[in-house]
């Protein structure tokens, strides 16, 4: 009974933890260069719900994904224009695109609500029938859920190990600095925000082609702030954002396993540990290892050349 | 052959002008000493030449070929790089990382590898061993600067600015530094000394220009021909020179302020304070030289109690001082930051409340529950008056005021009430002639009515005709005090290389 | 060839200041309003929802009114905390544990009946300060970024209550996740307009509270000088940490009291939705008040009316309920946009090509 129970529940985790991990992985580029996207809310639930709005309207997977990222980009290109060209406050220029992204989703979706799409189902179980059942189970992910575990993986090489990353968290740390150094700050952080932000809308499109496979309103119920946090229990760093992910994913994948095994536990009080989890490591990290200095120097600060700092 | 040619170049900085045509002319194979006091525009000069401001007017040619800058990464393909006083280092990053930042584009490197082989043969080349490894926000400061020459170098400058580059340094680091530029000139390249001390142009210049208030005063004169006389006459004009009127005798009090075996840890950037002995009469000026970034900030900050301290005690007249700054403020104690717009005003709010904020601290604030605009515009006003502030209004933000003006507000704030001790740090850094000579009478003043004040300072020939005794800061130690009249700049050059 | 250069402004004329924010504001209503005209709506109907209903009609501007309690509390709370540059995300957090402080008193009968009513009060100022006080400890402390725990908060108080409703607090009665009623002696009396509750002096006491200490006392000049140069302010002897402290503690209890009056004057029980879509109004108040207390009140009887228009539309013309976050981030992003002009300038350099 309980070893069903597990192998039930670890099936479900990878799928539960893609979304978290791509847009926790997004906003970890924006912030390595130096920008906070409190946004990512929004740009998930926009991508969520025009993914779903092509589906219905006939469109295949790959082409209900593009047109998700298309409509995250538009949005987060919003941002961008605020926070790094406008120089607005970057928690305030965030706020601006998580309402707008909700308000616009709820707006376009109005009327489609429940509504399900074929969405993107897992792989064959055939190409994993000659493993272990509980293996196969955990393997048998769609291709988006392996794809978001190759974007972490990736992207950490990127900003670690290649001149682009070096680049980007010049910029993030010490943007008069890296403009000294001939790097464009304003360009690098411009990409970054979309790069960022086309990762939260694969997320969001995530959330509704594998997860749901419809649109409700307040879907993305809260998942796009839990990324916010998350990046903070990461270090702002992309390989530790999958076993991050995977904690959010499993607390996240435990709830609906209890609750239809009709055992008695405290649900909310399991829902709220990763939250206290998250809390607790930033103030741990904070009282001994130096915690924040991970976090980069110049996060949350507009730079221009012109202002003598 | 002319390496650089800048003529009548004009830069302000909103309706503050820096640069009013000045002229720069640079030969390969020199060093070329740029001389000015601060704010003489020196800087914003040689920023022109390395793209990191555009000019408003005037010309540029390298290599007699006329040119336009608009950002590093275009003056640094023209091969000009300058070495700021500020470094332009990513802390955090390592110093490999930096160098290749800075240099992988314009040297071609396609790995780490060849990256690192680059540097370290031109390690080798100039006697610099870093390790690549190493963060770069916890080496020594004149290992930083080590890693912007070779920054600079591998990314193939001919040019080379160096601005303020023996500010941080030992005298020994210093003379290595210098030497050091004189090989790379002698070796084709062309070099610009930024300073304001007359030992780096008269040991090791070839010829030297000075700058005062934005304009070229001197051009390109061969530095053989110059005298310390000559160019501090050039430096600062001819400008009235004040009356010093003999200080009337009075009678000293001991004890104001006691310092015993102060010591206080180094931060990131700064540095220890160790077993720091101090001690200030009422009624004198106890002047503290020593090159900046020696502990003075640290040791000015532990004084006014906003430095956590490992040892020692500070005692005001005898008692041990408060722990907390309101209460040091409370007991009579003043303070002069040396940036006055980082540690002493509030920019962004206005002159009344400037000068009102102090009046509204601790048990005895004079205004508590019910805080009137009239009242602090009446304050504002008074201050403005007794302290000529020019230019000012009580709503007036104050980084809108000139550094004298804003320097003398910070005087009328600090000054008001009951003060006993004075901490007064490079008190008239940056400020003209005039606004010099009110803030030294301001001090003399102070002094007469029995006020102890601790003058640091990294100008000697202020310390030596305030103060009546003499000590040097290095390396965060104080040498014991010396009355002026025994002391000459020989023996301060001397005190500062025994402390170490 | 040209290149445009921007740079900040040395000091932004009053003038301009006004006409951007009032520009910002203006341009925002026009998109709205071209908005809803694309869904629909006639000219007359915009005028009749946002004018008329929301403010002459009795049922609209009671509405209004009530709405108008919490959204002003929740505004002085963020506008309070960005006095000391402490961005508050968390309103609906304290909102809740100040609902959950609040409700304690009823249900373990702490202290005498007849003053469960101030007690309640109290607890709901103490909850919601804890819990953004907390947050502040660990940035002044511990330096942890205040937007992502206040941000976090918000979850573990939303959590904690859906735990004690489907838990110990469940209505032993119906077996619904609320909790049982208050009796009349632990609720806010109406006013004899619709719902409109004793909630409101409380609100107006906070608003006039707030501006007091911000504009009046001491504390408010030890806070701007915290926020304008935190290094010179610990120097010159301000007691910075503490006002960081202080400030924000203050905020969090403000958003506890709005949790306090939606219990005890609207549903007179802890239900399972009282604290959500807090967040962005209470930023978008504060922001348009200019962290100004009496503007907050202006801000949020505005914003409350735009919720009134919005549930009107909503009832008649089936538009979404997502057109009043909608229509407050379009404002929103137009009054950022008239910020930028006035905090920069932008002139157009002709770039001359001199050399090859």
């Amino acid at each position: 009974m309980i070893a069903t129970l597990l192998a039930a529940w670890a099936a479900t985790i990878p799928a539960f933890a893609a979304p978290f991990l791509l847009a926790t992985v997004g906003l970890i580029i924006n912030e390595r260069a130096g920008v906070m996207n409190l946004g990512a809310e929004g740009i998930m639930a926009i991508a969520a719900v025009v993914s779903v709005l092509i589906s219905l309207d006939g469109g295949g997977v790959g082409v209900a994904l593009l047109g998700g990222v298309a409509a995250g980009l538009v949005l987060t290109a919003v941002f961008a224009v605020l926070a790094v060209l406008l120089r607005v406050d970057q928690v305030l220029a965030g706020l601006v695109t998580f309402a707008l992204g909700i308000g616009i989703s709820g707006y376009v979706g109005d009327g489609y609500d429940n509504q399900t799409i074929p969405g993107l189902s897992a792989l064959p179980t055939s190409l994993f029938g000659w493993m272990p059942k509980t293996l196969a189970g955990v393997l048998d992910q769609d291709v988006l859920t392996y794809v978001a575990f190759g974007i972490a993986v990736l992207v950490w090489y990127i900003i670690e190990h290649t001149d682009l990353g070096l680049r980007l968290r010049a910029v993030g740390e010490d943007a008069p600095a890296a403009d000294a150094a001939g790097v464009n700050v304003a360009l690098y952080r411009l990409g970054a925000v979309l790069a960022g932000g086309v990762l939260c809308a694969v997320a969001g499109a995530h959330l509704s082609l594998v997860g749901s496979h419809l649109w409700v309103d307040g879907m993305v119920a809260g998942r796009g702030w839990i990324a916010v946090a998350m990046v903070t229990l990461a270090r702002w760093n992309a390989l530790r954002a999958i076993a991050a992910a995977l904690l959010f994913g499993a607390i996240q994948a435990l709830v609906p396993q209890l609750l239809s095994s009709g055992l008695n536990v405290p649900v909310y009080f399991i829902e709220m540990s990763p939250y206290l989890a998250t809390l607790a490591y930033l103030l741990l990290a904070g009282m001994f290892a130096n915690g924040a200095d991970a976090q980069p120097v110049d996060l949350g600060r507009p730079y221009l050349r012109e202002e003598r700092r | 052959m002319t390496a650089v040619r800048l003529s009548g170049i004009e830069k302000s900085f909103g309706s503050r002008p820096a640069l009013l045509g000045a002229n720069f002319v640079l030969e390969w194979g020199e060093v070329h000493a740029l001389l000015g006091e601060n704010g003489a525009g020196k800087s914003t000069l040689m920023n022109v030449l390395a793209g990191f401001y555009t000019a408003d007017a005037g010309t540029l040619a390298v290599d007699g070929a006329p040119a336009r800058f608009e950002t590093p990464a275009a003056a640094a393909e023209a091969g000009i790089g300058m070495v700021h006083q500020h470094f332009k280092l990513v802390g955090p990053l390592s110093v490999l990382e930096n160098i290749r930042l800075a240099c992988a584009k314009r040297a071609g490197w396609k790995t780490k590898a060849e990256a690192l082989a680059a540097m370290q043969t031109l390690g080798a080349e100039l006697g610099f061993h870093l390790n690549p490894q190493a963060r770069v926000d916890e080496m020594a400061v004149s290992d930083q600067q080590k890693l912007e020459i070779m920054k600079v170098l591998l990314a193939g400058a001919r040019i080379l600015i160096l601005d303020e580059p023996t500010a941080v340094l030992t005298e020994e680091e210093a003379k290595a530094a210098l030497g050091l530029v004189r090989t790379l000139a002698r070796g084709g390249r062309a070099v610009v000394l930024i300073t304001h001390k007359l030992r780096d142009v008269l040991g090791f210049s070839d010829r030297v220009s000075v700058m005062r208030a934005g304009r070229t005063v001197i051009d390109a004169a061969p530095a053989a021909g110059m005298t310390a006389a000559s160019l501090s006459e050039a430096m600062v004009g001819t400008a009235p020179q004040g009356e010093i009127a003999p200080r009337t005798a009075h009678r000293l009090k001991p004890d104001m302020l006691r310092v015993m075996k102060l010591s206080a840890p180094a931060s990131a950037h700064g540095v220890a304070l160790r077993e720091i002995d101090l001690d200030v009469k009422g009624g004198e000026i106890f002047g503290l030289a020593g090159i900046g970034g020696n502990g003075q900030a640290e040791l000015v900050e532990a004084l006014i109690g906003i430095r956590q301290l490992s040892g020692g005690d500070i005692l005001f007249d005898g008692v041990d001082a408060p722990p907390t700054p309101e209460g040091r403020r409370e007991a009579g104690l003043r303070y002069i930051p040396a940036d006055r717009m980082g540690m002493g005003l509030f920019g962004e709010l206005p002159l009344a409340v400037n000068i009102a904020l102090p009046r509204l601290l601790g048990e005895k604030a004079e205004r508590k529950w019910l805080v009137r605009k009239g009242w602090m515009n009446q304050l504002a006003r008074a201050a403005i008056a007794d302290y000529e502030v020019a230019g000012a209004a009580p709503d007036l933000p104050v980084r809108l005021l000139s550094g004298g003006n804003a320097q003398k507000l910070m005087l009328a704030r600090e000054f008001a009430g009951e003060m006993s001790v004075l901490i007064a740090h490079s008190p008239t850094r940056g400020l003209d002639i005039r606004a010099v000579q009110a803030v030294q009478a301001r001090l003399r003043a102070a002094a007469e009515a029995g006020v102890a004040v601790l003058l640091i300072s990294e100008d000697l020939d202020e310390i030596m005709e305030l103060s009546d005794r003499v000590a040097v800061m290095s390396h965060g130690r104080i040498s014991p005090a010396e009355p002026v009249a025994q002391v000459d700049r020989a023996r301060i050059g001397r005190l500062m290389l025994e402390l170490h | 060839m040209g290149k445009l250069i921007v740079s900040p402004r040395l000091a932004a004329p009053p003038r301009l200041a006004a006409f951007t924010m009032l520009g910002g504001l203006g341009a925002g209503m026009l998109i709205s309003a071209i908005f809803l005209l694309t869904q629909g709506l006639g000219l007359s109907d915009l005028a009749s929802q946002f004018l008329g209903y929301t403010f002459t009609d009795p049922a609209g501007l009671d509405q209004t009114l009530t709405r108008a309690i919490p959204l002003t509390l929740v505004g002085l709370s963020v506008a309070v905390c960005l006095r000391v540059k402490f961005w508050n995300i968390g309103v609906e957090g304290q909102l809740w544990a100040g609902a959950l402080a609040a409700t304690t008193v009823p249900l373990y009968h702490i202290g005498p009946e007849p003053v469960h009513l101030w007690i309640m009060a109290l607890a709901a100022m103490l909850g919601g300060g804890a819990w953004c006080g907390v947050c502040a400890l660990a940035r002044l402390k511990l330096r942890a970024n205040e937007v992502v725990t206040t941000l976090l908060m918000n979850y573990v108080a939303y959590m904690l209550a859906q735990q004690l409703l489907y838990g110990a607090w469940r209505n032993p009665e119906d077996s619904f996740p609320v909790s049982r009623a208050f009796s009349p002696d632990e609720t806010l009396a109406l006013l004899g307009f619709g719902h409109v509750h004793a909630g409101i002096f409380f609100a107006l006491a906070a608003a006039l509270f707030c501006w007091w200490l911000c504009s009046l006392s001491r504390v408010g000049y030890m806070a701007r000088a915290v926020a304008a140069n935190p290094l010179a302010a610990r120097a010159v002897g301000v007691p910075a940490a503490a006002v960081v402290l202080l400030m924000a503690t203050l905020g969090g209890a403000l958003s506890g009291l709005a949790g306090f009056t939606i219990v005890c004057g609207e549903e007179h029980k802890l239900t399972q939705f009282i604290g959500n879509d807090y967040i962005f109004p209470s930023i978008v108040i504060a922001y348009l008040a200019r962290t100004s207390p009496l503007g907050v009140v202006v801000a949020a009887v505005a914003v409350a009316a735009l919720y009134t228009a919005g549930d009107s539309l909503k009832a008649f013309y089936q538009l979404p309920g997502a057109t009043v976050l909608t229509i407050q981030a379009i404002l929103l992003l137009c009054v950022c946009c008239g910020e930028f002009l006035l905090r920069y300038r932008m002139d157009w350099v002709k770039t001359v090509k001199v050399r090859a």
